[in-house]
Parts: structure tokens; sequence; C-alpha cells
């Protein structure tokens, strides 16, 4: 069937510029943080401490980059070892929650079971939790299982979150059960239907669950739970490292970019291929 | 999936990015065949040195304020330099300083101060550095030798004194400190070029000879800053290890200063002639050629190496000396030869001479635009400025022209700052354009201030010479020279590999013996990070973690496992039982919460308690201190002093304040001049008057604040009037204001002076400190003020096990000895960024105060006194904020505000005393 | 046809694929919020053994604490107004933005989304509404004297209050954006289709009746991050007004439990305060969510809503 998108109503050529046009004033806006971090990152050290601050960067230099080599190999612990922690929780993480977290809902919203609603209205609340307060019993917690100062500390307590399960909960229960219908029809266990059908089909939805479960374990300081010099992150390493002093704002600055751009990246990749998908859903009546 | 492969391809390309340094592996440089005659053309008729003139032969001492005069005649007018074979008197670290002058007395503004090194050097184990259990090298001790040194000393910018024939006159002032002098020669200054160098020896050609020499283990040296580095990110540096620290490196930040100087021991094996090669980076100022002069034996061989070369390299890279024709040889004996490498600012110096009297120039002139235009420029106004400020065009002009001819210097002196000559271009650009049309300067105002900056920094990288060596090469002139970097990708990227496993297997806490073997007691223990004033970070942990190591786990046995953390989880760990057993840095509040919860050992169980206490200023224990047990030790405490502007008070006429009445009138008359005066908003100026009246916060129990009472009122009415009566700005940027010149007068916490070095370092020179002033009353001056202290706590509750270990620990952490090496690595690794305030009073000798400002700073510490600590401590600082701002933004009567305020924070701490069963 | 039988031995299977993220969730979510709600009857203060209160931290909240009824006041203010207006402004974005081709929509849903990904966005903020009367705002007032003195956005309690609302309205554009957005783009055109047909005269209708309807998932998910980050608001206050602000004037419940968790270091009652935030919270999602659901009701042609949620 073609997507007869050209019947659906669509804006007024000006209608479409002036909405272009306020968007992008509001876009730029809202970017302006993201866009003083870029020009921070290239300010020598003089012009990082003007007040009040400069949107521009008079003397534009790549030498905070460069320091960030030389300043690190002062350290005991290599860099490398920092960037391995943190890529490693998040991909662990995103990737355990992203499974774990659809396997989950799939039950939730296509399967009956005894306790079901129960848990569902458990799992919306849980979301309502506020994790500041639930932080210490956490960290008890975690420090009996043995787990402080371990990677299971960093990744855990992400694992555990309900927001991932309520969301894909939402997207798995708009997909038609008369194809799932089908599937057990010819002879499909439960768990084959949904790796095979129904998880395969709700790209977007665990697309945007990888944006936002990236966002949040990258950024994560860890601070509470790990000690050890080598588990640390990197966003401790840069707080670390700025703690000098403001000798090392420089360098503080370009690392704080460079720690930006990986989610970036991957935010900007699922994009596409959420739309990508859109464009060819399978989700036809 | 695809998308998922593309994000691992990405991701890994970007972590590998970062494994890999640039390392490219040199090309050894072409061998100059030592050519078969010896004389070369130009070489005929050496001169003969004439014999130095001996001024005085016996041991005189020269001290700080003497003068010593001395008589002696040429026979012949010239060039001459000045020889002095002295030895500093013991004690102390600073260098003494001696002015030196001929035919009349030394005057200050002359240039004739000289420094006169002290000498240290490293204790090496058999000429290495010992080594941990787990292989890591350890920094050695440094001692001061108790040698003779001959020192030449010169004028800057010139290759000797102008002395007429005839008597002759020499003054020798002493500036600071004291130095016994043994003789003093003067020589005459011969142009030897390497030429006339190689005449006068004769040709022997050396056995085929290569020796590496690494640069951490040196022979001698200026200075106790000089220090030993390591480098772990590639094998190419020497030596090295994926698995151990090795310093391999003579760590190039803190041998850059003028003055300083390192020398390394050979061993000749056969006469002949040979060659050095340096196997060096410049990589902290960028495109910055840096220089040395080279010393063989302790004198110039030739005049070429007074000013040899370091070009800016990224990367490790070698220098032979030479010059067009070829690389230098030098003629060696058989035996000892000692190699020196001296800080030379030579080619430079007049740029920097130039930027110095500029830069002073600008900062005058900015000032009284500053006076002129006020706190904010209008965009629309014309003010007229080359009317009303005092020739403005003619010094624009003048500085633009006197910059120019710097720019020149620095282009010629070989490759100098490629991107600062940029800079001071467009400098002398913006400068024209000002002179020529001054209607606009107010609007290009701040671009000028940071033009100005600019240039302070560039002089700052001018003035810093810094070179960082790995090893040096003796070699025979005719064997072939090493390549740096010899290890291409693939060695370097194994190595990284290793590394990076290596990070896995290796526990960085743990110092020491890994097995407990030998250890008596095992110690975690935690470093709190953060903090105001003095931040504790990284660099700081490492530096705790090397001081344990090197002197306290090999001598008592007790090994220490060490974590930086951030002091607010740990009250989160010891909650949950994996608390540390001591932490380092713990801020006064954070120590308070936990001894009022009983969660901390005192300290009074020590042995020597009483002794261990005198160490430290008894202001700095106030905060740790409840009922007669004493929780932390201090380590850091910081205090506010008064900065001021010395260029701008001078043009005016001011001097600084004693008293507050005199600092009010300092105040008006600052507004008159439309310059501003600074005390930021905190709580901490209200104790400061509480105290300087006399009066307490708390009573003695502690139970309730005085508040309500009569000081109380007096002191917040004081503070408030600041604001109000005063109209002291309440919201400002202290450092952007200071350093402009637009506030030139402030009260801030005495860390605030390492910021100042750093951010503003046009301004060197023009600002300095003083005491805060006081309170007259009756006659008497009271200078009191309130400080922050971190302490160094044992966790534990008491009665249950022995401390013994950990109370030691701590014994040791606080001692003198520990503090000062403390202090000392801060600052030379990091910087002046990183100035430590001690709370052990001998330590303050020992951080790297001039004279005068430790003089201030040690007057105003007496003062110093601290508010006690109890459990609704910080609804006070908050309730103090609160009733400040109902003050000065409402307008409120200070009486009622903080009549009000004062009763609740009596029924908090009430509160609070009764939740811990205080009462 | 079998029937979908609710109790086939597949339940099991439902619990086994269900247990992977149940377990994690009952031991570092479940327990530790039980923990918490436990705690609240007692007065822990971390340090020290705890003793059972009752419900005195309840009472003494309620009765005793002046600040806990400002920052309840505050947080109900703050929650009401950013929000619903946070909630609508974003999907207002991600609805004009659909519009565009994809190139167009890739670069506004990034630029719109950034702040969300970049760490410290209220740094500007500082500068512009800082006290120094070199602040943006100050200056600009003060060089066109409209002002004598700046005005201290940040610590005045007359202003500080305004100034932390336009910000967090600003910060809550990132709510639920991206739901909206992967929303928007799996609408089916069939609807679209039929109602042009059926006489559907302009972009208003077709939002009311044919898209909102559809979205009802997504738009569950936005009003989920909307009520949680509206009530939870705190962070971007402490980080300009401090913590706490003057007189409390942009204090809220959520820095209400820090500052009695952390800074007094009483554990029990800021316990007790997150559990009375929690009972609001789930109150207000009741209300929010039946409304939800009753604007896209089975008669408005929602085929794929979760009624149970």
């Amino acid at each position: 069937m073609h997507v007869m998108r050209s019947k659906r109503l669509t804006r007024s050529v000006f209608g479409k510029a002036l909405s272009l046009f306020f968007l992008l004033v509001l876009g730029a806006f809202t970017a302006l943080p993201f866009y003083y971090s870029v020009i921070n990152a290239f300010k020598p050290v003089e012009e990082l401490f003007l007040f009040p601050p400069r949107f521009m960067v008079y003397n534009p230099t790549w030498s905070n980059f460069t320091d960030i080599i030389r300043v690190q190999a002062e350290a005991l612990v290599p860099l490398e070892r920092y960037v391995f922690n943190t890529v490693f929780t998040t991909l662990a993480g995103t990737v355990i929650y992203v499974l774990i977290a659809s396997m989950a809902a799939y039950p939730l919203s296509k399967r009956q079971f005894k306790g079901q609603k129960l848990l569902k209205k458990v799992i919306v609340s849980a979301i309502l939790f506020r994790p500041e307060v639930a932080a210490l019993p956490q960290y008890i917690l975690l420090s009996k299982a043995g787990l402080i100062d371990g990677y299971g500390s960093l990744i855990l307590p992400s694992v555990s979150g309900s927001f991932g399960v309520f969301l894909m909960m939402q997207f798995i229960s708009g997909f038609p059960d008369e194809v799932l219908e089908a599937a057990r029809i010819d002879g499909c266990s439960e768990r084959g239907v949904f790796f095979r059908i129904v998880f395969p089909s709700v790209k977007p939805a665990w697309l945007t669950l990888i944006i936002f479960t990236v966002i949040s374990l990258w950024n994560q300081t860890g601070a509470q739970f790990v000690y050890s010099e080598s588990l640390k992150l990197l966003p401790v390493m840069v707080t670390q490292l700025s703690a000098a002093g403001i000798v090392r704002s420089g360098v503080t600055a370009a690392l704080s970019l460079l720690l930006m751009l990986p989610p970036m990246i991957i935010f900007l990749l699922a994009q596409g291929a959420i739309v990508e998908t859109m464009a060819h859903s399978g989700i036809k009546e | 999936m695809s998308d998922i492969k593309k994000l691992l391809g990405m991701l890994l390309a970007f972590s590998l990015t970062l494994c890999l340094p640039t390392a490219r592996a040199a090309e050894p440089e072409p061998v100059t065949p030592f050519p078969e005659q010896s004389k070369l053309p130009g070489a005929e008729a050496p001169e003969l040195r004439e014999v130095p003139i001996s001024v005085a032969d016996e041991e005189i001492l020269i001290s700080a304020e003497q003068t010593r005069i001395f008589n002696f005649s040429l026979d012949s007018g010239g060039a001459y330099a000045l020889q002095i074979d002295y030895r500093p008197e013991k004690g102390g670290h600073n260098a003494p300083e001696i002015g030196v002058s001929f035919d009349s007395p030394y005057a200050p503004e002359q240039d004739g101060a000289f420094t006169l090194t002290r000498v240290y050097s490293y204790r090496y184990e058999d000429g290495q550095l010992s080594r941990d259990s787990y292989g890591n090298e350890l920094i050695p001790d440094q001692t001061e030798l108790d040698v003779w040194r001959t020192v030449s000393l010169r004028p800057s910018g010139a290759a000797g004194y102008t002395l007429g024939s005839g008597t002759r006159r020499l003054y020798i002032t002493g500036l600071s400190g004291s130095a016994t002098i043994r003789f003093i020669r003067i020589t005459a200054v011969g142009q030897k070029t390497y030429g006339q160098y190689r005449s006068e020896h004769p040709f022997a050609k050396a056995p085929d000879y290569s020796h590496r020499q690494e640069a951490e283990l040196s022979y001698q040296k200026s200075d106790l800053n000089i220090s030993i580095a390591y480098d772990r990110s590639s094998p190419n540096i020497s030596p090295n290890s994926a698995t151990a620290i090795r310093y391999n490196l003579l760590a190039g930040s803190s041998f850059s200063k003028e003055g300083q100087w390192v020398s390394w021991r050979f061993d000749v094996p056969a006469e002949g002639w040979y060659s050095f090669d340096f196997y060096y980076r410049q990589n902290v100022i960028d495109g910055m050629t840096v220089y040395r002069t080279v010393k063989i034996n302790d004198e110039i061989p030739f005049d070429e190496l007074r000013t040899v070369a370091f070009p800016a390299a990224k990367n490790f890279t070698v220098k032979t000396p030479g010059d067009d024709s070829g690389e230098f040889a030098f003629y060696l004996e058989r035996g000892e030869c000692r190699l020196s490498l001296e800080v030379t600012l030579e080619p430079v110096e007049k740029a920097i001479a130039s930027f110095k009297g500029v830069i002073a120039d600008l900062n005058r002139l900015s000032n009284k635009i500053n006076v002129i235009v006020g706190e904010t420029v209008d965009p629309l106004r014309d003010y007229d400025l080359d009317q009303s400020v005092a020739g403005l065009t003619d010094t624009l002009q003048n500085s633009a022209g006197v910059l120019s001819v710097a720019a020149g210097i620095l282009s010629n002196a070989g490759k100098s700052g490629g991107s600062y000559v940029a800079q001071v271009n467009e400098t002398v650009r913006i400068l024209n354009k000002m002179a020529e049309n001054p209607k606009d300067i107010s609007r290009d105002l701040s671009y000028f201030r940071s033009r100005l900056s600019t240039l302070s920094v560039i002089l700052g990288a001018l003035e810093t010479s810094p070179l960082e060596l790995d090893y040096l090469v003796l070699r025979a002139t005719e064997t072939p020279k090493e390549a740096a970097n010899t290890y291409g990708i693939w060695p370097v990227l194994r190595f990284r590999l290793q590394s990076f496993f290596n990070s896995f297997v290796r526990d960085y806490q743990s110092l020491g013996d890994p097995s407990g073997g030998d250890a008596r007691e095992r110690l975690n223990i935690w470093v709190c990070g953060g903090g105001t004033g003095f931040t504790v970070g990284r660099e700081h942990a490492q530096i705790v973690n090397e001081l344990l190591l090197n002197s306290y786990s090999s001598k008592t046995g007790v090994y220490a496992d060490l974590s930086l953390v951030d002091s607010g989880v740990l009250i989160q760990a010891i909650a949950s039982g994996k608390g540390p057993d001591a932490a380092l840095f713990t801020p006064k509040e954070t120590v308070a919460n936990l001894y009022y919860r009983g969660a901390l050992v005192p300290m009074n169980g020590m042995e020597s308690f009483e002794s261990v206490k005198s160490r430290f200023a008894p202001s700095s224990l106030v905060a740790f201190e409840t009922d007669g047990k004493l929780y932390a030790l201090p380590e850091i405490q910081v205090f506010q002093m008064l900065f001021y502007r010395t260029d701008i008070f001078s043009e005016y006429g001011l001097t600084v304040p004693d008293t507050w009445q005199d600092f009010y009138r300092t105040v008006k008359r600052l507004q008159i001049e439309h310059l501003q005066t600074g005390i930021a908003e905190s709580p901490q100026t209200f104790e400061m008057f509480l105290l300087q009246q006399g009066a307490e916060l708390y009573n003695g129990e502690r139970s309730h604040t005085l508040l309500t009472g009569q000081s109380a009122v007096e002191a917040f009415t004081r503070w408030t009037d600041l604001y109000k009566t005063y109209k002291l700005p309440v919201s400002f940027d202290m450092l952007n204001r200071f350093r402009s010149g637009q506030m030139p007068l402030i009260m801030a916490p005495v860390s605030f002076y390492s910021q100042l070095s750093v951010a503003a370092p046009e301004v060197r020179g023009l600002w300095t400190m003083a005491q805060i002033p006081a309170t007259e009353r009756s006659g008497e001056l009271n200078r009191a003020q309130s400080s922050v202290t971190t302490g160094a706590v044992i966790i534990g509750s008491t009665g249950t096990r022995d401390y013994g270990a950990r109370l030691d620990f701590a014994d040791w952490w606080t001692s003198t000895e520990t503090q000062n090496r403390f202090a000392l690595a801060s600052e030379t690794r990091i910087g002046v960024s990183s100035r430590y305030y001690p709370a052990n009073t001998e330590t303050l000798e020992t951080v790297f105060w001039t004279e005068k400002e430790r003089e201030v700073l040690a007057g105003q510490w007496k003062s110093v006194w601290d508010i006690p600590q109890t459990p609704a401590s910080y609804f006070v600082t908050r309730n103090l904020s609160n009733a400040f701002r109902r003050v000065v933004y409402n307008f409120e009567s200070p009486r009622d505000v903080i009549y009000r305020y004062g009763q609740e924070i009596d029924g908090e701490l009430t509160r609070k005393r009764g939740e811990l069963g205080l009462d | 046809m079998r029937k979908k039988s609710a109790f086939s031995g597949k339940s099991g299977e439902s619990w086994f694929m269900l247990s992977f993220w149940l377990i994690p969730f009952v031991l570092f979510t479940l327990i530790p919020v039980g923990i918490s709600v436990a705690v609240s009857f007692t007065n822990y203060n971390m340090l020290q053994p705890a003793r059972f209160l009752g419900i005195a931290n309840y009472l003494r909240m309620f009765l005793d604490d002046d600040i806990f009824i400002k920052s309840l006041s505050n947080t109900l203010l703050f929650a009401l107004v950013t929000g619903p207006v946070g909630y609508v402004l974003s999907f207002a974005a991600a609805w004009f933005i659909n519009d565009f081709s994809k190139g167009t929509r890739g670069a506004l849903t990034f630029l719109f989304y950034s702040p969300s990904m970049v760490g410290s966005v209220y740094v500007i903020w500082t500068y512009l509404f800082s006290n120094d009367s070199y602040g943006v705002i100050n200056s600009f007032l003060l060089s066109a004297n409209l002002l004598r003195e700046p005005i201290y956005w940040l610590t005045d309690p007359s202003y500080n209050f305004y100034v932390v609302v336009i910000v967090v309205l600003w910060m809550s554009m990132g709510n639920g954006f991206l739901a909206f957005v992967a929303g928007l783009k799996q609408l089916n055109p069939v609807y679209y289709e039929s109602a042009s047909i059926d006489g559907l005269q302009n972009r208003w209708q077709e939002l009311w009746y044919i898209t909102l309807p559809q979205m009802t998932p997504q738009l569950l998910i936005g009003a989920v991050l909307s009520v949680s980050s509206a009530f939870a608001i705190g962070a971007q206050n402490a980080a300009l007004t401090g913590n706490p602000s003057t007189d409390y004037s942009t204090h809220t419940l959520l820095l209400h439990i820090l500052d009695h968790g952390t800074q007094r270091l009483e554990m029990g009652y800021a316990s007790a305060v997150a559990v009375v935030l929690f009972t609001i919270m789930l109150g207000s999602w009741a209300l929010i969510s039946r409304g939800l659901r009753a604007f896209s009701g089975k008669e408005r042609g929602c085929t794929s809503c979760d009624q149970s949620v």
C-alpha cells in the first residue's frame, strides 16, 4: 500500500517558512549552551576567565586538546582505562537494559497473568519515586552484595529502573494481536514471538530507549559507588583534573566537549534509524 | 544491526585515536665527519686571556642590608666579568641575593641583582632510584650540599661590565639571605669563538664510545623545585615500563626559571674530541624556543655555548649543539666530566624588558581610562579620551613601536613563538588604530583589555623556559648519533595495550607490599577531593601516595590503600560500614558532623599529644575541639587578607588602611575617583567583626548563640553597613574587577593569591597583600577573623579497639617534615595555583612566599581565631546570609532582623542538641 | 481458532521473561524504596542506630515546619506552571518539526534536544541573570538607564522565583520531546486519507481528531516524564539560586529532602518528606492518566491504548 502523503493536509509555504523561522530562533537559543561549550574548548586559559563571558574566541587554539595527552601521560592510570570503563559500563548497561526491559514489557502488555495489573501499577509508581532518597538504602544493599567499588555498582542501578519498561510497554501494546496469534499458531514459542516478531517491529521504541539510557549512563559520575582509581569513569576523571586549579581549566573544557560527543553521535545515528524504520513500517492493517 | 556495527566502529576508532600518540621515528641526522685539520679558517692568533685580577681573597660574610666595598685597579679598559666563589649560609630554602655595582652604591632600580643559588642533589641508591615491592620507582630525598661554587656575573644584555682603566670600586650589597665569599676576581671577557676553541686543543680522535646518561639521575642542581617526573605514554621515553612506574624525565615545567641549573656527571674513557646530544621535549609552551647555557666543568668553553637553542618540540627529539657549519665537538680529558645546563633568557632579554615596559604603560593608561569611563561603558557616549587622558595617543603609539621591535627580536631569535609574533603584531595594529581614532576606544575597551592580558601571557611565556629532558648522550664525535623515538607505531601500540591490560591487574591503591607479608597493618585512607581555597585533586592524592610510600611504609611496616573520594560520600560510606580508617583534607563542617555523631576517634589518645598539638596554630584547632577532646589534626588553614593595587594606590597617594576607620576613609576616597572596594558577601565577614569586638558566637556550653546580644547586633550592623552605607558592591566578579583596576582594594581569602597569579598575569608585580583592618577599642587593635580549615581524622568509635597505628599515621602526616614535603611537591608539580596554606606553623617557612609576603601573612596569622562548630553550624551560615539580604535588599532594621534570625538559629540548635542527646 | 487463554502454560514463560528485569528491580529499586518508607518512621541520622518515632516526622512536617509548607507551595506552583506548559511546548515543537524534510527535521531535533545531552546547562543562565552589574541583563538595563543599581536576580527573593520559572520552562522542553518525535513518525497514514475524504478542513482538526488519539502511548510517556520531573524540580534551582535559596524562596520538596538528608543528616525526616512527595506525584499521575485516557478513549478510535495503565 502506498503512503499517500499527498493526501495529508500540509501547511502553506508561508506557514512553513514562518514556523521554520521561529523554530530556528528557538532552537538556536536552546542550543546556546552547546555552542558555548564548543567555543570554550578552544579558548586559551586567559580567555576562559573573562567576565562577562565571551561568546567568541579571540585566539582559538588546539592546545587544550593536545594538553590532554600531556596531562594524562603523568597519570598512574592510563587514559585508555577511563575510556574503557565508561564505554564498557555504558555499552553493557544499555544492551542489558534494553533487552531486559523489552523482555519484561512484552508479557506485561500482551499477555495476561496473575498479578499483572498490580505489577503495572507498581512500575508506573516506581518511575515517580525520586532516586535521591532511596540512594542510601540502595548503597547499603549494593555494599552488602559486595558490589561497591566494582563495575556492578555502576551498571545495576541503571538497569533496575522502570522507565524503560514503561516506554516499551507503550509501544508494544500497539502491536497488532492478530500477527501474534498467527505466529503462535505456526508453533512459535513466546520467546520466539517476541524476539523474531515483536522486538524488530518496535525499533523506534528501543532506539529511543537506547538514547535515554546511553545519555544517562555515559554522564554518570559513579562517584558514590566507586573509589578505586582504575574503575573511575570519565566524568570523574575530568572533575579530578579540574581540581588542580585554574591551570587545568582549558583541558577541562576540551575534555568536557569530547565527553559530550559520543551521546550526540548515538543520538544522531538512532534518530536516523528511527525515521528510516518508520518510512518502511511493517505495521499495516 | 548495521547501525550498531557503525557505532562500534566509530567507538573503536575513537578509542584508538586516543591510544595512539603521534610517534614518528626521527631520522638520525648525518654525522659531520671530524675534519682532519685542527686549524679552521680565522682561528689564527688566539688571544691569551688576561690573568684574573683578584679583588678579595679571604672569607667575607655578606648579609642582607650589608654593603662591602672593594678597591682594585685595572690596567686597561674593556669588558669584564665578576667572578665570585661563594657558599650560602646554611638554613632556609631561599638562595641569597646580592646587588652588584661599580663605582657607586647599588640602587634597587639598577639591573645588578644576582641570586647565588644553593646546590642540591638527589640521594640515589647506587646511582639509581630505589623501588618498592611492586617495582615502582620512588622519588629520592634531596639534600643541600655544603659546597663552594664559582659564578661569573655579568649585566644582562651585555657580555660584561664596561670598565675603564684605573682605580675602581666594587660595591656588593646583600639583598636577602647571607653568603660567605671566598674570593672575588675580575676577569676580562674575551671573545672566544668555537673556532678559537678548536685551535687551542690538540687533535686527538677519541675511541668509539657512546654513553647514555638518564636526565633524571642528575649530579647537582640549583634548587629543590627542579624535580623528576614520569611519562608513561610511550616506550620511546627511557626507561619505561608498562607495568610499573619509572621516573624517566627531568620535569620540564620545573626546570624553567632564569638562573636554574642542573648538572650531570660523565666518565670520559680517554682524551679526545666528544659530542653531547640532548634528548629533549618542549611541549609546554607552544612554538617557543628555549635557551640554555652549556658549561663543561663549570666553565663555558666558548661563546656560542652561552645560548644554545632548543626549539619547541611536541615529541622527543635530539639536539646537538652546533651552528651553521656543523655540530660542536668538545675536547675532554680522561676522567670525570661535569656537564651543566643553565636557563638563560639572553636572546629574548630585550624583548622581555620591552614587554614589561609596555605592559606597565598600558596598565597605567587602562587605569586612567577606567576612572573616566566608570563601571559601565556607554557605547553611545563620546568620552573625549584623548583630551581627558594625558598622553593617550603618545603612549599608544610608543607602545606600538616598542612592541614592533620586540616582535622583530622574537622572530629573529630562531623560530621563537610563531603564534606569539602574530599576536604581538595584532596588538600593534590595535594600538595604532586606537591612537588614530580615540573616539572608538571606549567601544573597543574590552578588546583592548584582552590584548593587554594576552601580552602578559606572552611575557609569562617568554620568562618561562621549560625544557624536559629524557637523557643525554656523551659520544666520541665520530660515533654515529642515536635517533630519537626508535620505536615505531606498532611497538608503541603494544606498549599502550600492555599498560591498559595491566590496569586491570594492578592495584593502584595499594602502596608497597602487596601480599601483606611483612606489613604490620594495612590502612584504608581517603583523600577528600574538592574543597575551597585549596582544591584537592588527583595529583595531590598521588603526592600523598608517594610520601606514604617513601617515608612512612618502609619505615613502619604500615602500608596503606589510598583513594581519592568526594567528601560528601564519606558519611554515606561510614553509614554502610564501608568507610575508611582515616580521611585527609576533611572540611571542618564534615569533621564536626562526624564527631557530634560519635564517628571519630579523638586524638588525645596519641603519644606525645601535647607536642603534636603545639605544631599547629591554636586558631586552627578551634573547629575540631569539643568537650575537651580534639577530633582532627589541622592541615590547611585559609584566612582573609587585603589585596590592593600598589600602582593605583601610589598614583593617588593612598596608603593601605590599618583600622576600619582608615578603611572607610579609603573607600570614600576611591569612590571619588570612581573606583570601588570589594568585600565578597560572606558570613565570614560577620564572624570577623564579631571576633574583633572580642565577642563569641556561642555561649560556653555551645547550647545557644549570643546573636541576640549587643555585640552581635553591633557586628551585624557593621557588616550590613558596608553595603548599605558605604555602598560596597554586593555581587561582583572579584578577579576581573581587581585585574582591570576598577576595584583596587579587596578583602579575599589568601588563596586568591594563587588565582590572581595564574589568571591575571598582566598585573603581576602591581599588587600585594596586607593585613585586614583592625577594630580599635581603647587604644588596642584587634585584627581577629575566622578561618577555613581542613583536618585529618581517624574514623572509628572509641573504646572498641586499639587505634595506635592510625594515630601514629595521623601524627606522621601532620608532622612538619611531611607537611613541608607536601607543600613543596604540590606547588612545584602543579604550580602556584596549588600553593599550600598550612596550619602547621613551621611549614609556612617553606612555602614559596617572598620574605615580605611571609611577614605579612605571619603577622595576620597571629590574630586569626575561629568560631567553634555546633550541630547547627550550617543553619547559622544560611540564616546569616538570609538576614544579611533582608537588611541589604529590603532595608529592614539590622537589630530586628538579627534578633529574629538569631532566635530561629537557637531553636534549631536546641532541636539538634536534643536529637543528638547532647543536653 | 484457539482462544486467547489467560492461564495457559505460557504464564510461566511470561514470568520467565519478566524475571530478568524484575529481580534487579525488586532488589535495587523496590526494596530501597521500601526501606526509605520504613526509615521515615525513625530518626535515623546515618551514623547512629535509628530509633522508632511513629508518625512524629509526619506530624512535624505538617504542623511545625514552615519551610516544608513553603517548599510544598513552591513545588505545586512550579509543577503547575512548568508541567503542562513544558509538555505542550514539547509537543508543539515536535509537531512543527515534523513538517519538514528529513535533514531539517534531524537538525532541529538535535538543536532542541541538545540541552539534555550537554551537562551543565544552567551556567548560561547564571551569566544572563547574574547579580553582577556586568551580567548580561543587568548591564543592558543599567546602560539603558532603566536601572540605577544592579538587580540581584538570583539572590533576591522578590525576583529569583521568576528567574527559576523561566529556566525550568526552558529545560522542560526536553521532556517527552523525543517520544513525541518518534510517535509522530509512526502515525498510520490510512487515517489521514479517510479523514480527508470525510471532509477534514484544517490542521487543528487534523491534530485533534486524528493525530493525538493515535499518539496516546507517547502522550502518556511524555506525561509521566513531565510529572516526574515537574514535581522533582530542585537541581536547577540550587544551581541558580543557591541551596538553600535566600529565605527558601525557590525551595522545593526535593531540595527540602536533600537538605535534611545530606546537610542536616536527618535521614528519617527526609524519607518522610520523600514519601509525601511521592504520594503527591502518584495522585497527580492518577488524575492525569485518567484524563488522557478519557481524552483519547475508545470512542475516538484509539486502537493502541493500553487502558489499564
